[in-house]
């Protein structure tokens, strides 16, 4: 376990050495984050305009929604997002080879090898909208709720690292899969930017439940401000695990199925 | 060492038939193939040898080494590689061996080699005094000192080969499988790499399979050599065997002082003949007769024995075997 | 003469697409996802309300689907991708030793693309016009449905220049990702993709109307919506200035950046 840990460390260090030599990309990931951030600020703040609520939540949620959002979006890109990107091309060229005769478990390896900084900084400017809205709503700020706050956060990006990572397991079986990719980013592009509190019924069902992305900034969102009870706490944790384990036994099937092409 | 029994590696893929109807066909009732990349091998390795595999492209070489190392599962047979089952992975296994393949790098490419080496050593857990001493004593053979700190991207062909084979020397592996090492390489590099990993097998025991379509690393590096056609072990024996059996005949050049006319019957087959040399293909029993012959007879002047030419050497290797 | 060699282009191109019209097919498909999501946000927005700055839930979900449809035939964007990696593997050199203007190549092929995802979309499009029909709006005037095409065309033409500036960048860089994403999303939301630009305040509206990007999805679904028809004039002029400052741009650029081209290969 601690040999994970210190692996990890490394690995994160020599990825960042990596990208830092292409400075273009460490600034450009900052500003690109915090550009798409001013947008959705700016959009959202408009709309509230003419309104007061969007389904029970009114504009300084929304605030703490962007900035959750922000904050979990930093982090997964910041860690482990390119690395799991990196994988069905890496399974299409046969590349992946090289990273499975190391005496490290390939999904680890995957996972940390992409660390990239710059992503990062959007850490801070989501904390800063997410302190915003805290206050200017008039919402109790408590050490247990930032600890439960942060924990969420942890536990959404586990979400969201599962169900990236679900789907590329399936170019283990496939090898081209740009349709499902696709149709991931059509989900993914909107699902987790609007409002969890504009699912309901089927769709509640749909994007809460069976393909969670909904899930993603809304139930942090949820709990710092209104708090959740032990039941839908209970649903979060359940979810997390649910598709944590289905996407671990499902890329260690993948794996075994993996044929290593070129040559 | 390695013990192979039987092994089968099958790949199935779906044939797509032309046209628009085909398109579908592909998608709702696809037409299932089967090509059986590796029929029925066996063989055993013993540590500390130095083996060649060696096949036309496509003949299962390199889906052989991927069932060795544990890359890919095979599909019946058994495969056992320093006491493990490759495609259980298991750390302990993976420490066991180095793999090096001309195609895939291992290193960082924007990184300086060096700090491949580092990454190496923790994810090998190689003691530091060890892994020292490693990089000290292969940098050194290798001459690659002033490229430590160039970024891999950087390095030349042949350069970066030889860092690849430092990086997987590091943990002391006690197999090294190698495809293609020599690959584009000039011929100086070549040497240097050949003579290295002999002085490895030498001095660790390092075991050593190799796949190359350059005779001369087969020739030099290897003790025993298998031979694999469309999957099958269609070989194994030494180099020399291999050669007398596909090649019993060597090419024998002679060169005479003065315009010559061959008035004795040879048992040759004359490739080229002018009054002042004759280049003849000659059984390899015959060769001393002949030349003697020749030298009785006729005012010689020059003699070139050789090996039949390699390629064609390969060429019916890989055809009549 | 000339025409012949980029109607050949385009030929070329309209096959290419139809090799790959399973990818078309299937991303004409999921962006329902995307109308679909925007459909469950403004209702939950507008719930309660008959109308927001000026838009009713119909036209609001309206200005969605054809946002949609023209950011789908708007092909130029691949000219970005296109351009980096030929610069960057030194395929570009065929651009120099032939006969053709890499500026006109690039504009066939748009259009060729365009044209291809036109016909699949439009079957895409009509199936969601259906679904969402009662929530679908038809102008009154029938002749604004002439402005707005007219309009759209002319902003993806605009929208290809400015692809195109943006790929010579590509001669500068090796990664056009970082400044690719930044501009992507930058033009996203100045066009009115992330919401309809009335709704955003009047001053930010104003600065936004001096841009091109305004003009390139937001006025024409504007027009055909039937809003902003008196400032079809204004926009003719702009429209017409920014593309000549684009020419005149794209011209002076290019001349700087292919000194910087090596043709080293990869």
């Amino acid at each position: 376990m601690r040999r994970y840990l210190r692996l990890a460390v490394i690995l994160m260090k020599y990825k960042m050495t990596s990208t830092m030599i292409y400075s273009i990309s460490f600034w450009t990931a900052f500003f690109v984050d915090f550009l798409l951030f001013a947008f959705q600020i700016l959009a959202f703040a408009s709309i509230y305009r003419f309104i007061d609520t969007i389904n029970g939540w009114t504009l300084n949620q929304m605030f703490i929604f962007i900035g959750t959002f922000s904050i979990v979006d930093s982090i997964c890109m910041g860690t482990w997002f390119f690395g799991i990107l990196s994988m069905p091309e890496k399974i299409r060229t046969g590349t992946l080879d090289i990273m499975i005769v190391k005496p490290l478990d390939t999904q680890f390896y995957l996972t940390f090898n992409s660390f990239n900084p710059g992503s990062l900084f959007g850490v801070i400017t989501g904390s800063l909208m997410v302190s915003y809205g805290m206050i200017n709503g008039g919402f109790t700020i408590s050490p247990q709720r930032i600890a439960g706050y942060i924990l969420l956060v942890i536990m959404m990006n586990l979400i969201f690292y599962s169900l990236f990572l679900l789907v590329r397991t399936t170019a283990f079986i496939f090898i081209k899969i740009d349709a499902l990719t696709q149709a991931e980013d059509s989900l993914t592009e909107f699902a987790f930017r609007i409002p969890g509190t504009a699912f309901k019924g089927i769709s509640k069902f749909i994007f809460m439940l069976f393909i969670p992305y909904g899930l993603i900034a809304t139930v942090p969102t949820e709990f710092i401000t209104n708090l959740l009870d032990l039941k839908e706490w209970a649903a979060v944790t359940g979810i997390v695990v649910f598709f944590f384990a289905a996407s671990r036994l499902f890329f260690k099937f993948g794996l075994s199925r993996y044929t290593s092409a070129g040559g | 060492m390695i013990n192979v029994e039987k092994l089968n590696r099958d790949y199935y893929f779906k044939e797509k038939e032309p046209g628009f109807k085909g398109a579908l066909k592909y998608i709702f009732r696809p037409k299932k193939n089967v090509k059986r990349a590796v029929k029925d091998f066996s063989f055993s390795i013993k540590k500390g040898e130095i083996v060649g595999l060696i096949g036309p492209n496509g003949a299962g070489k390199t889906t052989l080494i991927k069932m060795l190392t544990g890359i890919i599962p095979p599909s019946s047979g058994s495969v056992q590689v320093c006491g493990f089952t490759p495609a259980d992975l298991k750390d302990d296994f993976r420490k066991k061996y180095a793999v090096v393949m001309g195609q895939k790098s291992q290193l960082w490419w924007d990184l300086p080699a060096e700090d491949s080496f580092e990454l190496n050593k923790e994810i090998y857990q190689i003691p530091q005094e060890q892994f020292d001493e490693n990089v000290k004593e292969l940098v050194a053979i290798f001459e690659v000192e002033e490229f430590l700190q160039k970024q891999v991207r950087q390095l030349s062909l042949g350069q970066r080969m030889k860092m690849e084979i430092i990086a997987a020397l590091l943990h002391n592996p006690e197999v090294i499988f190698l495809d293609e090492p020599t690959i584009g390489l000039d011929g100086t590099a070549q040497k240097q790499i050949r003579k290295f990993l002999q002085k490895v097998n030498r001095e660790r025991n390092t075991t050593i399979i190799l796949t190359s379509h350059y005779m001369e690393d087969i020739k030099i590096l290897c003790e025993r050599i298998i031979v694999i056609n469309e999957g099958e072990n269609v070989y194994e024996g030494t180099y020399q065997d291999l050669i007398n059996r596909v090649s019993p005949f060597k090419i024998v050049e002679i060169s005479f002082e003065r315009s010559t006319e061959i008035t004795h019957t040879l048992p040759v087959e004359y490739l080229d003949r002018n009054p002042f040399k004759v280049k003849m293909k000659i059984d390899k029993g015959e060769v001393k007769n002949v030349i003697g012959k020749m030298f009785k007879h006729y005012e010689v002047e020059d003699v070139a024995i050789e090996e039949e030419d390699i390629t064609d050497v390969v060429e019916k290797i890989y055809s009549s075997i | 003469m000339l025409l012949k060699k980029y109607t050949a282009v385009f030929n070329i191109t309209f096959k290419e697409s139809v090799a790959y019209r399973f990818d078309t097919l299937t991303s004409a498909a999921f962006s329902f996802v995307k109308i679909y999501l925007a459909y469950l946000l403004w209702t939950a927005i507008f719930s309660g309300k008959e109308e927001i700055g000026g838009y009713t839930f119909p036209m609001m979900l309206t200005y969605y689907i054809i946002i949609t449809f023209i950011t789908r035939i708007a092909r130029s964007e691949n000219i970005i991708w296109e351009t980096a990696e030929e610069v960057r593997t030194g395929g570009y050199t065929k651009y120099i030793t032939r006969p053709i203007r890499h500026f006109s190549y690039c504009l066939s092929r748009s259009l060729s693309k365009g044209s291809f995802s036109f016909l699949v979309d439009t079957i895409a499009f009509l199936i969601w016009i259906l679904i969402f029909r009662s929530n679908f709006y038809i102008p009154e005037n029938p002749l604004n449905i002439l402005y707005f095409v007219i309009f759209a065309l002319l902003g993806l033409f605009t929208l290809m220049q400015i692809h195109y500036l943006i790929a010579l960048i590509s001669f500068k860089t090796v990664d056009i990702a970082g400044p690719y994403f930044f501009f992507s999303n930058f033009i996203d939301f100045m066009s009115g993709s992330f919401i309809p630009l009335l709704l955003l305040p009047q001053i930010v509206q104003n600065v936004i109307s001096f841009t091109p990007f305004y003009y390139i999805l937001y006025f024409p679904v504007s027009l055909y919506l039937e809003k902003e028809l008196d400032k079809m004039g204004t926009a003719l002029i702009v429209i017409v200035l920014w593309n000549l400052f684009f020419a005149l741009l794209r011209v002076h650029m290019y001349k700087k950046m292919i000194r910087l081209y090596e043709g080293v290969g990869a």
